[in-house]
């Protein structure tokens, strides 16, 4: 399986801001605790993400390996390919939120980006078949 | 030029740099929808942005950050399939 290495900009820039309230304390680095929240949100985002394409392939290959015919591996398969793009259509809304969060200061980009972000947790871990 | 004239026109470059990437990415009418809600995202990015005083090149970093992992996330997910439908052929080859 291939996994893309995934280029760490998003983390980059809200760590900017971490590290900056960090060596120069709140005041001058601007809504610190919103950085922090978007970061572990992003954080968590990520680390849904990469444990979804894990299992993604490891799933469909199950399909495959249960299925006794090329029409049932195609139903199966086909199936499960419509709950996979529901999950990275929300992940792609997911990193528009974050990054819309990021360059604003309102409380409805930031709530909207961390409810956003929980639904896609909650809804991979659904697929999964977790609690 | 005045520095608010000199900010408008950074931040018109760097989102004329992403809509151009945009339409490289999007071709053809049937992605057309996709390109604008792509836009519409950078457009409110961009006036957020500039309205909280970041600067063009900080909103487009955050805007290219996010695009990455989107990039990565769908090339994954594409590579997954890929690999699945191949293995689901040498399975099930088709035509038999």
């Amino acid at each position: 399986m291939t996994i893309r290495p995934v280029i760490p900009g998003l983390y980059a820039l809200l760590a900017l801001f971490a590290s900056c309230m960090l060596v120069f304390g709140v005041t001058s680095c601007g809504p610190s605790q919103r950085q922090k929240t978007l970061y572990t949100s992003l954080v968590a985002v990520n680390a849904a993400r990469d444990g979804f394409t894990t299992w993604d392939i490891q799933h469909q290959r199950d399909i495959i390996a249960k299925a006794t015919s090329r029409e049932e591996k195609d139903a199966n398969i086909g199936a499960y390919r419509e709950k996979q793009g529901k999950i990275v259509l929300g992940l792609l809304a997911v990193y528009n939120a974050i990054a819309l969060a990021g360059t604003s200061t309102d409380e409805a980009s930031l709530k909207s980006a961390v409810e956003q972000a929980k639904d896609l947790i909650s809804a991979i871990t659904k697929l999964r078949g977790g609690p | 030029m005045s520095a608010i004239e000199k900010k408008v026109i950074a931040t018109a470059k760097v989102a004329i740099d992403i809509i151009n990437e945009l339409a490289g990415e999007h071709k053809g009418t049937e992605h057309a929808s996709k390109a604008l809600a792509a836009i519409e995202v950078i457009a409110s990015a961009l006036r957020a942005g500039f309205a909280r005083g970041m600067s063009p090149d900080d909103v487009a970093k955050a805007i290219v950050a996010a695009r990455e992992e989107m990039a990565a996330t769908t090339a994954t997910i594409a590579d997954n399939n890929a690999i699945i439908d191949a293995e689901g052929n040498a399975k099930f080859p088709p035509g038999e």
